[in-house]
C-alpha cells in the first residue's frame, strides 16, 4: 500500500483532517467501522480511498461477516456449494484480486442466493401464510449457502421483507447458527421488526379413546418476533422446528396482519 | 538501594511542550510505555520533557493514566469493575473533536495503547452512520478527486445501499 501523503506544513492542527494522520492510526480507526461506513469514508478523498481499499481492512470485514470461511477447516455444505467452496478456499490462501473485490463478490453471491430463497417463500405462500414444510426447506437452503448472522440481519430482518421472512431469519439464526437468543432479539430490535406479529396454527390428529377417535385438535398462537426470540414461546419454536411429523398433521405460519383481514 | 516504600512514593515530573510541569506517581507514569521504558533505563532524573504534548492535553492524558493505574486496585473491590471503567472511559473520551485529536496523537506518542484504542474508537463512533459529505465536513477533509474519479466512486458503491 502507498504511504500517506506527506503532511502539509502548518496543517497539523486542523482537527482530524486526514493529511496529518499517520496510516497506522487511520487503520486503527477504520477497524472499528462497519462496511457501509468504510465505503463512505473511502469516498471522501484520495488518502481515505487508498486506505479504505487496503487488504487488511477488507480481510477483517470479511472474517467478521463470514467467520466460518476464515477458519478454513470448517465442514462445508454439500448441496451445490462444491464449486463455490473450492473457489473460496483458494482465494483465502492467495487473494489475487484483493480482499475488497472478494468481499463484494461474496456479498453479491449471498444477495442473489437469498433472493432465490425469498422468491421460493413468496411462491410457496398464499396471503402471507406458509406451510411448515416450505418453511423448513427455506431454512435448510439458507444453511446450505452458509449464510452468516450479518447476512441474516442485512437481507432477512430488513423491514421491506414480510414477517414470514423475518421469522425464517430468526429461526435460522437460533437453530442453525446457534446465535444467542439475546443477540437475535437485539438485532430484531435494531432492524425495527421486533414488534411484528406472527400467528402459528397446528393441527393434531385426534387421539383414540375407548375405540372412538376424538376430534382433531387445532391450536393457534399469536406472538411477536421479539418474544419468540427471547424464548417466551418455546413450545411454538419447538413445533416449528419439528415440522409436520407423527401426530402433528399440519403447521401453518401466518403473518398476523394477514390473519386479521 | 531504595526501599519499596520510598519507591512507591517516588514521583516523576513530566514537562509539557509549553513548559508546564506535572508531578505524577510512578504507577501513573508507567501507563505510558515510552515513559515506562525510560524509568527502566533509569533516565528520569529531573523532569521528562514531552515536546509533542501541550499542557492541556497532558493534563487530560494524566487523568486517564491515574484512573487506569488505580484500576487494578478497584478490580478487587467491585463486583463489576469492567462495566465501571467502561462507563468512566465513555464519559472521559466524550470531548470536543480537537481535544480528541490531541489525545489521539499524545497516546500514540506516549505509547498508551488502551487510550489510543479508546480515542480511535471514539473517532469511529463519530464517523458511523454519516454520509460522505457529512464526514468531509466533520473532519475537514478536502475532496481531491477528479470528476472522473468521483463518477467511478458513485458507480462503485450502490451495491451497498440496495
Amino acid at each position: 500500500m502507498e504511504a500517506a501523503p506527506v503532511p502539509k506544513p502548518g496543517n497539523s492542527r486542523s482537527g482530524l483532517s486526514s493529511n496529518s494522520l499517520p496510516v497506522d492510526l487511520a487503520l486503527n480507526i477504520v477497524s472499528y467501522l462497519e462496511v457501509t461506513d468504510v465505503c463512505s469514508l473511502g469516498s471522501c478523498s484520495q488518502f481515505w480511498r487508498c486506505l479504505c481499499a487496503s487488504d487488511c481492512v477488507w480481510i477483517a470485514l470479511y472474517k467478521r461477516r463470514w467467520p466460518a470461511l476464515g477458519a478454513g477447516s470448517q465442514p462445508r455444505a454439500i448441496e451445490g456449494g462444491g464449486e463455490e467452496c473450492s473457489g473460496d478456499a483458494k482465494a483465502l490462501s492467495s487473494p489475487a484480486q484483493g480482499w475488497r473485490v472478494l468481499y463484494i463478490n461474496k456479498h453479491r453471491k449471498m444477495a442473489s442466493a437469498v433472493t432465490t430463497v425469498i422468491k421460493f417463500v413468496e411462491q410457496s405462500s398464499l396471503n402471507e401464510s406458509l406451510e411448515v414444510g416450505y418453511y423448513l426447506k427455506a431454512i435448510a437452503d439458507l444453511g446450505s449457502m452458509e449464510l452468516g448472522f450479518e447476512d441474516v440481519q442485512l437481507f432477512l430482518f430488513a423491514r421491506k421483507q414480510n414477517v414470514l421472512l423475518n421469522l425464517i431469519g430468526l429461526h435460522y439464526s437460533i437453530f442453525w447458527l446457534a446465535v444467542p437468543p439475546k443477540d437475535v432479539a437485539e438485532a430484531l430490535h435494531r432492524c425495527k421488526v421486533s414488534d411484528r406479529q406472527v400467528c402459528v396454527s397446528w393441527f393434531k390428529l385426534g387421539r383414540w379413546f375407548y375405540g372412538f377417535r376424538l376430534p382433531d385438535e387445532h391450536r393457534s398462537r399469536k406472538f411477536s418476533l421479539g418474544d419468540l426470540a427471547m424464548a417466551k414461546e418455546e413450545e411454538v419454536l419447538a413445533v416449528l422446528n419439528r415440522g409436520a411429523v407423527h401426530e402433528v398433521l399440519r403447521v401453518q405460519i401466518k403473518s398476523s396482519a394477514a390473519s386479521t383481514t | 538501594m531504595m526501599s519499596l516504600a520510598a519507591q512507591k512514593e517516588k514521583k516523576i515530573v513530566l514537562r509539557s511542550s509549553d513548559g508546564e510541569e506535572f508531578e505524577v506517581e510512578v504507577a501513573t507514569a508507567r501507563q505510558s510505555k515510552m515513559i515506562s521504558n525510560m524509568i527502566n533505563d533509569g533516565c528520569v532524573e529531573g523532569s521528562i520533557p514531552l515536546f509533542n504534548v501541550d499542557a492541556r492535553t497532558l493534563a487530560k492524558v494524566i487523568e486517564y493514566c491515574r484512573r487506569h493505574a488505580g484500576a487494578t486496585r478497584i478490580l478487587d473491590e467491585y463486583d463489576n469493575p469492567n462495566e465501571e471503567i467502561k462507563s468512566w472511559d465513555a464519559t472521559y473520551i466524550d470531548v470536543h473533536q480537537t481535544i480528541l485529536y490531541d489525545i489521539l496523537q499524545a497516546a500514540d506518542y506516549l505509547e498508551i495503547k488502551d487510550l489510543l484504542d479508546l480515542a480511535c474508537e471514539q473517532v469511529a463512533n463519530i464517523i458511523r452512520g454519516k454520509h460522505v459529505e457529512e464526514i468531509r465536513n466533520t473532519f475537514n477533509i478536502k475532496n481531491d478527486f477528479t470528476v472522473e474519479e468521483e463518477k467511478e466512486i458513485r458507480k462503485q458503491h450502490p451495491w451497498l445501499f440496495e
